[in-house]
């Protein structure tokens, strides 16, 4: 954790708003990006996104930043949350990812493409293991770097290392077959 | 001790996203490279494909009032003082009033406060938000295509900001917005294009109704016609001799010239955006050029199909690239329309329906190396994402954030632009809306 984060955190422990300000927007986008991709419903990946940062703020008190830094904290409440989601998700039906896309608001042309770029995206990710899937997420999606990603789902970072390129391998070998048939 | 294949992909993946090309990393490792090549623009890939996701602004905004009314209700609490049951109810609806008045007084500020934020500064959503809403407000399509086609202008310069500022990261999420912008713009010159065609349908069909036989066998004497005239099918006059065309006619013509202004405008904004994109194509960092040359295309593509209209007899009208100056579709018989007047469609069951969706999609090179949007992000955390949250919390954009004198400039078109509050002050809605 960088020092200017450091401050950062212990400001928002002491109930600085600005400063839980400036760690919300540093975090937010690649909080939902990987919510997202794990997800693949937007208005499901909104929903989660929230309330990560509602229980960020809520249990901002009990944050050590001794032990993980502040991106692998936030991390782990989206993955908890993610995985509680998946679990109850997986006792209901849900809307399938194309109907998810077409609710979406916003211009429904550039959705289109991005739809499939997306949609191609979640879905090759969803072909992996879950746990080159995670890795694969918070190292490609969210941006972690390796050894936060080891921090927040409590791995060696070798362990990381190899679920990443055996990950990276597996998603080429997806889009390959993809492209072929 | 050798490394083994995925100590060195993680190796050559830090120092891509620190902006390293693959190349000069696989050059350390020869023998490895044919079978890591490949992985690693996989893996760029991912990176850049997902970093085009980006949240709804609309979400992001309402997401950090909610977190700013939690905040503010967290102190609040923080003085642990019990009070009387009695007022307690009387307390809680005082809180909520507040809450309410700080966030429109709060949102109020920022949202003019945003009107010249720049894709990497906090304030940014604030203002993607209020377009959202000032466009929610443009209910006419011609205002719908200006403010598109100002929207779009100020997505370009902003692109072009990023560009020489070498945020590949920003320029990729800002090129996939302009993109989007210009699109809108088109779709609401269908729209237009379907109005008027409509129109001129009903109104052929009351001509037909009414004036057959002399028209269908009368020379076309199209150079001393006036355009009234033409829409009415009616025979030449005389120099001088003024009539009131019927209402319907005015109506197709008022139609006609308000899609050809669009059209026009569409026009004049792409071609100056695409320059903007072009002039800064140089100074971009390799990675953020195959974005902005996709951009390019893309407004290429939109520019040529709005040179013409697409809702006419169901056949593409082009004269040697240029736009017709004259629909098609004009009744056989009838004078002809002279070059900027108004002609007849046939009937709506003859006009072919837009198709706006047209636009060929280019997949995304995941093959493609372009170093991802972390490896040129700054280090400081205050300016390396877009935020929402409203003032206090969030420090204006004018300040350390803001870009020098020549950052707010691109290509000499920001004199032309107006500015982000102007967005909302034709609208003057969308602080009411918050």
């Amino acid at each position: 954790m960088s020092s200017e984060e450091e401050r950062l955190v212990r400001e928002a422990i002491a109930g600085n708003q600005a400063a839980f300000t400036v760690l919300y927007n540093e975090h937010f986008d690649k909080v939902y990006r990987y919510v997202y991709f794990r997800i693949s419903v937007r208005s499901e990946a909104e929903d989660i996104t929230q309330e990560v940062f509602l229980k960020a703020l809520q249990s901002i008190g009990s944050f050590k930043w001794r032990e993980v830094p502040f991106a692998a904290w936030l991390f782990r409440i989206a993955h908890n949350l993610v995985i509680d989601h998946m679990r109850k998700k997986s006792k209901h039906k849900t809307a399938p990812l194309e109907e998810a896309w077409a609710v979406s608001v916003e211009d429904p042309v550039a959705m289109t493409e991005q739809r499939f770029e997306m949609a191609d995206l979640a879905a090759a990710l969803k072909r992996l293991p879950p746990a080159q899937q995670e890795v694969i997420s918070l190292r490609f999606i969210a941006g972690m770097p390796i050894a936060e990603v080891a921090r927040t789902l409590k791995k060696s970072e070798g362990t990381v290392k190899a679920l990443q390129f055996n990950g990276t391998a597996s998603l080429r070998k997806v889009f390959s077959e993809g492209r072929n048939g | 001790m050798a490394k083994n294949l995925e100590q060195i992909f993680e190796e050559c993946l830090e120092r891509v996203f620190r902006g390293e090309s693959i190349e000069s990393c696989l050059m350390s490792y020869p023998n490895e490279a044919a079978y890591l090549e490949p992985l690693l623009r996989t893996a760029i890939g991912v990176t850049n494909r997902a970093s085009m996701l980006q949240p709804n602004p609309e979400f992001k905004a309402r997401t950090g009032m909610r977190i700013q009314a939690a905040l503010q209700y967290a102190v609040q609490q923080r003085p642990a003082e019990k009070p009387s049951r009695g007022f307690a109810w009387q307390k809680s609806w005082a809180f909520a009033l507040t809450a309410v008045a700080l966030l429109l007084f709060s949102s109020v500020g920022t949202a003019f406060a945003s009107s010249d934020a720049l894709p990497d500064e906090p304030l940014y959503p604030v203002k993607l938000a209020t377009e959202q809403v000032a466009l929610a407000f443009a209910f006419s399509e011609e205002n719908k295509v200006a403010l598109h086609a100002q929207l779009a202008e100020k997505r370009a310069e902003e692109i072009a900001v990023m560009a020489r500022e070498g945020k590949t990261d920003y320029v990729v999420a800002t090129a996939t917005r302009l993109s989007h912008q210009m699109e809108q713009a088109e779709f609401s010159v269908r729209a237009l294009e379907m109005k008027e065609a409509a129109q001129q349908a009903s109104i052929a069909v009351s001509l037909r109704k009414t004036q057959p036989a002399p028209a269908m066998t009368a020379p076309a004497p199209a150079s001393t016609t006036q355009p009234e005239e033409a829409a009415a099918g009616g025979a030449p006059q005389a120099a001088g001799e003024k009539t009131t065309p019927p209402p319907a006619t005015d109506v197709a013509t008022a139609a006609f010239r308000k899609t050809e202004r669009a059209r026009d405008l569409i026009q004049g904004s792409t071609a100056k955006n695409i320059a903007v994109l072009e002039g800064v194509l140089e100074q971009a960092p390799s990675a953020a050029k195959p974005a902005l040359n996709q951009v390019i295309n893309r407004a290429k593509e939109v520019q040529q199909r709005t040179i013409q209209p697409q809702v006419i007899d169901g056949k593409p009208q082009s004269q040697n690239g240029k736009p017709p100056k004259s629909p098609p579709g004009i009744i056989p018989g009838k004078p002809q329309p002279t070059s900027d007047q108004p002609g007849l469609l046939p009937p709506k069951s003859q006009i072919e329906p837009p198709r706006p969706g047209e636009t060929p999609k280019q997949p995304l090179p995941v093959d493609e190396p372009k170093p991802p949007r972390d490896s040129t992000r700054p280090s400081d955390t205050t300016n390396t994402q877009p935020g929402i949250l409203p003032t206090p919390v969030v420090p204006p954009p004018t300040g350390t954030s803001k870009p020098d004198t020549s950052r707010t400039e691109p290509s000499g078109t920001t004199s032309t632009q107006p500015s982000g509050s102007n967005l909302i002050g034709p609208f003057g809605t969308s602080d009411d809306k918050r």
